[in-house]
């Protein structure tokens, strides 16, 4: 066995927020997890009466223990893995994609496993696809690929079924290959198709990282299988026959001695969200796991409360029942003033206003609602408030980052209508219309935002380092933001750190690259950086047409200028974007110096919506080293604003080149806050797993790009979440 | 301790908060102090029968005249006076001082909001007429927001009978839950006092007029 080639490799992740500047930009891993785990606590539990059905084996699947089962979780599960077992310690984030697709990172550790008795540290990719759904008399049918990409420690490939006997007995078997093959193999019976099974080759291709299908489905198989009884609704108790040999832990480096292929499970459900589990393993081993669920369908904590609207003040109102009605605001002020007074207690600030004979028409800033419908809808109810009768068509311009983003018109008697109305959700929405907003100017314009600052705490992490695969640096940063003129804004953020252990990172990684990202354990060793500092000018060049500038020290390792254009109708699916940067590499102090590397670089995007949240990007380009190639980014967005992703990034670095893992790949979880704490906030928090980080394939780390902040306004996204724009 | 699992050891820092001039982080910052209070013993809060005392003229004045009403959510109980603010359409909203609202038709609970677990609104003509007529079936049909904001939408059936208390019962089933609305009527047709059912997960909540 080859001595692994570890790397240094990092999660990065920060937080976006539709108000400016907000948020610790340098958070970590760590949140998705103290995410998960706060979900749980914050979320009212909802028992089920029947048995529990999920169960989950060590490797964060659907299963028994060892073993899979055809099963799938609930569509849009999370579902984390903490497993300990024989010197194996198993970390695991489990996403059910769609309802019949489940795909599973792994971060692992093996003691001993290396040459001197050090751990290796590996990372694995699964996926399972259930072919057949469970029937009255058919079985569950699922085929599913273990650590198919990756140095392929657990690879190995299964084809399995499982019903459910009763509602509390379900039975499990299947043939696998590969690792599933390591015990009780046989001749593959592929053999019968082509001689192309017979082997299975050893080995990985190149550095690692890439699609192991050299390997798929070849050399012996073996049959496993089991069965989980539920006793309640809390306990279930597992049984298999495991054809895992563990040859290495178990032959190789002694870590524990196979006496049986048995395996016996038991696993409690604590709450809502937790399973704990033990585990008897091979006759001689005693093993934990525990899981963490969470899912983005689930309801928001308490149900998501925040005060009530406004509701509407309809103009036929009979002057009798008028007066019994506590005015809401002082009808004596100018109705700009009245408007900015009401819109203020529901979080939006008034940025321009107008009428025009039977059309009023209001820009706002929203800084509250994470469901944009909502700041639409509370907006309008405002507007029955303070308009005189003759007034007939509302529109709302959303404003972020200084620039209008769309243009959203329903009718007063609409309103008046369809509060209450049994179909006022969808008949609302069918009714509004969506226009560009780039040309409107409006009598009273041009509201600026002024001065934001904060001061925060934050976290930085680094992920992945053999030598010690977390680390962290906890610190304060003073962030602020001044809008000098509409759309033009001038920002930095200054960063202490106060204690961590991110500089203990000595390694140094040879790279046949420009070293525009495996120095990132130095540029963590400066204590009090300056992680950006630059001016910025949005605009709207033109209909469906969106601008960007930026200038100065963009992120924390690269300075100069970035432009961005962004084609975008209001109602459409797709959209187009073009972003094109010149940036040199900044000093290792972070302040104002730069070294000597300096690159012109960018991308074409296309960005395409399809149905029920499953959206594509593409870029195509050249990265900060230099190299041309292409990133396809595949996600998942739920439509209170959660969303999963995966991205690989493939240039004209060899893979050789690009070293451990081949390219640039990883995962993206944004989770709106608004959905944790069960009160409407704009604030989202974003998580990167970037299992190796190399010099291949980087993208340069701009804030404020334009697609994620134009898209929530328009049609497509306002729909899904249009049930908001009535509370 | 593998250092592995210090990943999950760690701290809720996406609630860490700072300070700022914003209104998104001092909102934060709020509820994150409305959270460490919720889970500490719930405070005994004021009865249905505290507020009455309450209620008096100079009371009712602050309130501009408005109707009141008195509302009791069950699970967790709380009681609030109620003001109305508003009409539309023969749907009266009423606010609490700290804006949950309450929406009603003819005394009948068709919308609730901040509350959590809110219903969107309700579709209860039929339960209108029986209740005019004091017996009968009725349909209604309820929407909610799912954890996604989608639009959940439930029918029940509903059977409206009078009990040997001459108050309304009314027993709705769906097809995941079912509840029974109670309705006190005075001569005058009005409901004086009702027991309605909000959502699966908010439960009953009790109306009176002071």
């Amino acid at each position: 066995m080859n001595k692994r080639d570890e790397r240094v490799a990092s999660i990065q992740s920060g937080a976006r927020n539709s108000a400016p500047n907000k948020g610790p930009s340098g958070q970590s891993l760590c949140i998705i997890w103290s995410l998960l785990l706060a979900v749980p606590n914050l979320t009212a539990a909802e028992t089920a009466p029947l048995p529990q059905r999920d169960t989950y084996n060590v490797y964060g699947m659907p299963g028994l223990i060892d073993t899979p089962s055809a099963l799938m979780a609930p569509d849009g599960e999370l579902i984390t893995t903490y497993s300990d077992f024989a010197g194996a310690t198993r970390a695991s984030l489990s996403f059910q994609i769609a309802p019949r697709l489940i795909g599973t990172f792994r971060y692992s550790s093996i003691d001993q496993f290396l040459t001197g008795g050090a751990s290796t540290y590996d990372r694995s990719f699964d996926l399972r696809y259930q072919l057949l759904t469970e029937g009255r008399i058919r079985p569950a049918v699922a085929i599913g690929l273990q650590d198919f990409i990756g140095t392929s420690v657990y690879s190995g490939e299964y084809l399995v079924a499982t019903k459910h006997l009763s509602q509390r007995l379900a039975v499990s078997g299947g043939i696998g290959w590969g690792r599933f093959a390591s015990a009780g193999g046989f001749t593959n019976p592929l053999v019968s198709i082509s001689e192309y099974f017979r082997h299975r080759p050893g080995g990985r291709r190149g550095s690692g990282g890439q699609i192991e299908t050299q390997k798929f489905f070849r050399g012996d198989a073996a049959l496993f299988g089991g069965l989980s009884y539920a006793v309640n609704d809390r306990l279930t108790l597992k049984m298999e026959y495991s054809s895992d040999a563990y040859d290495i832990a178990a032959t190789t480096l002694n870590l524990f001695e196979r006496k049986s292929p048995l395996n016996f499970g038991v696993d409690y459900k604590w709450g809502n969200s937790i399973h704990l589990q033990a585990h008897y393993l091979h006759g001689s081993e005693i093993g934990f796991t525990a899981n963490l669920l969470t899912n983005p369908k689930r309801p928001a904590n308490n149900g998501g409360a925040g005060s009530a609207p406004l509701p509407v003040k309809p103009r036929q109102h009979g002057i009798e029942a008028a007066q019994s009605w506590p005015p809401l605001v002082d009808s004596s002020q100018p109705v700009a003033t009245q408007l900015t007074t009401l819109l203020a207690a529901e979080g939006i600030e008034l940025k321009a206003f107008d009428i025009n004979g039977t059309q009023a028409t209001v820009k706002i800033a929203n800084k509250r609602y994470g469901a944009r419908s909502e700041a639409i809808g509370r907006t309008m109810r405002a507007l029955t408030h303070v308009l005189p009768d003759s007034v007939e068509h509302l529109t709302v311009i959303p404003i972020e980052n200084g620039i209008p983003i769309s243009k959203v018109t329903l009718s007063r008697s609409d309103l008046e209508e369809l509060e209450f109305a049994p179909n006022g959700i969808t008949a609302s929405f069918d009714r509004a219309v969506f226009d560009d907003a780039a040309q409107d100017r409006l009598t009273y314009d041009d509201t600026l935002s002024g001065l934001n600052w904060s001061i925060k705490p934050y976290v930085q992490g680094s992920y992945f380092d053999p030598e010690n695969p977390v680390r962290f640096d906890f610190g304060i940063a003073l962030a602020a933001q001044y809008e000098i003129l509409p759309g033009l804004f001038v920002s930095g953020k200054v960063q202490q750190k106060l204690f961590g252990n991110r500089d203990e990172s000595t390694r140094s990684d040879p790279s046949t690259l420009p070293r525009v990202r495996s120095d990132s354990n130095i540029y963590a060793r400066e204590a009090l950086t300056i992680p950006n500092l630059s001016l910025t000018y949005n605009f709207r060049p033109g209909t469906n047409l969106y601008g960007r500038v930026s200038v100065g020290y963009l992120e924390s390792m690269f300075g100069g200028v970035s432009t961005e254009l962004l084609w975008k109708p209001v109602r459409s699916p797709l959209a187009l974007g073009v972003e094109i940067n010149h940036v040199k590499q900044r000093d290792f102090d972070q302040k104002f110096g730069f070294r000597d590397y300096e690159v012109t670089m960018g991308h074409a995007s296309l960005y395409y919506d399809f149905a029920q949240g499953y959206s594509a990007k593409i870029d195509a380009g050249r990265y900060l080293a230099g190299d041309w190639g292409g990133t396809v980014t595949l996600s998942r967005r739920f439509n209170n604003g959660w969303e999963v992703g995966a991205y690989a990034t493939l240039t004209d670095v060899s893979f050789s080149d690009f070293g451990e893992g081949s390219f640039d790949k990883g995962i993206r979880v944004t989770v709106p806050l608004e959905h944790l704490i069960g009160k409407p906030s704009p604030s989202t928090r974003d998580v990167l797993i970037q299992p190796i980080l190399r010099d291949g394939g980087a993208h340069l780390s701009v804030k404020d790009r334009l697609h994620p902040i134009v898209r929530d306004y328009h049609a497509n996204e306002m729909q899904g979440s249009w049930g908001r724009f009535w509370r | 301790m593998k250092p592995i699992i210090s990943i999950c050891a760690l701290p809720l820092l996406i609630l860490l908060s700072g300070c700022s001039n914003d209104a998104v982080d001092k909102a934060h910052f709020q509820t994150f102090k409305g959270l460490t209070t919720k889970l500490k013993k719930s405070q005994p809060g004021i009865t249905a029968e505290q507020i009455k005392a309450r209620l008096t003229p100079e009371v009712r004045a602050q309130f501009g005249g408005a109707p009141l009403l008195i509302a009791t959510v069950e699970e967790p109980r709380f009681s609030s006076v109620l003001f109305g603010a508003g009409e539309n359409n023969g749907t009266i909203t009423y606010f609490t001082p700290d804006r949950v609202s309450l929406s009603f038709r003819d005394g009948i609970l068709v919308a609730t909001r901040g509350l959590g677990f809110d219903l969107m609104n309700a579709d209860i003509a039929e339960t209108q007429n029986a209740l005019r007529r004091g017996a009968g079936t009725a349909q209604r049909r309820h929407r909610t927001l799912g954890g996604d904001n989608s639009v959940e939408a439930r029918t029940y059936d509903c059977q409206i009978s009078l009990d040997a208390n001459s108050r309304v019962i009314e027993a709705c089933s769906g097809a995941d839950d079912t509840f029974q609305n109670t309705y006190v009527v005075d001569g005058k047709g009005q409901i004086v006092f009702s027991r309605q059912w909000i959502s699966k997960q908010r439960g009953y909540i009790r109306i009176e007029r002071p």
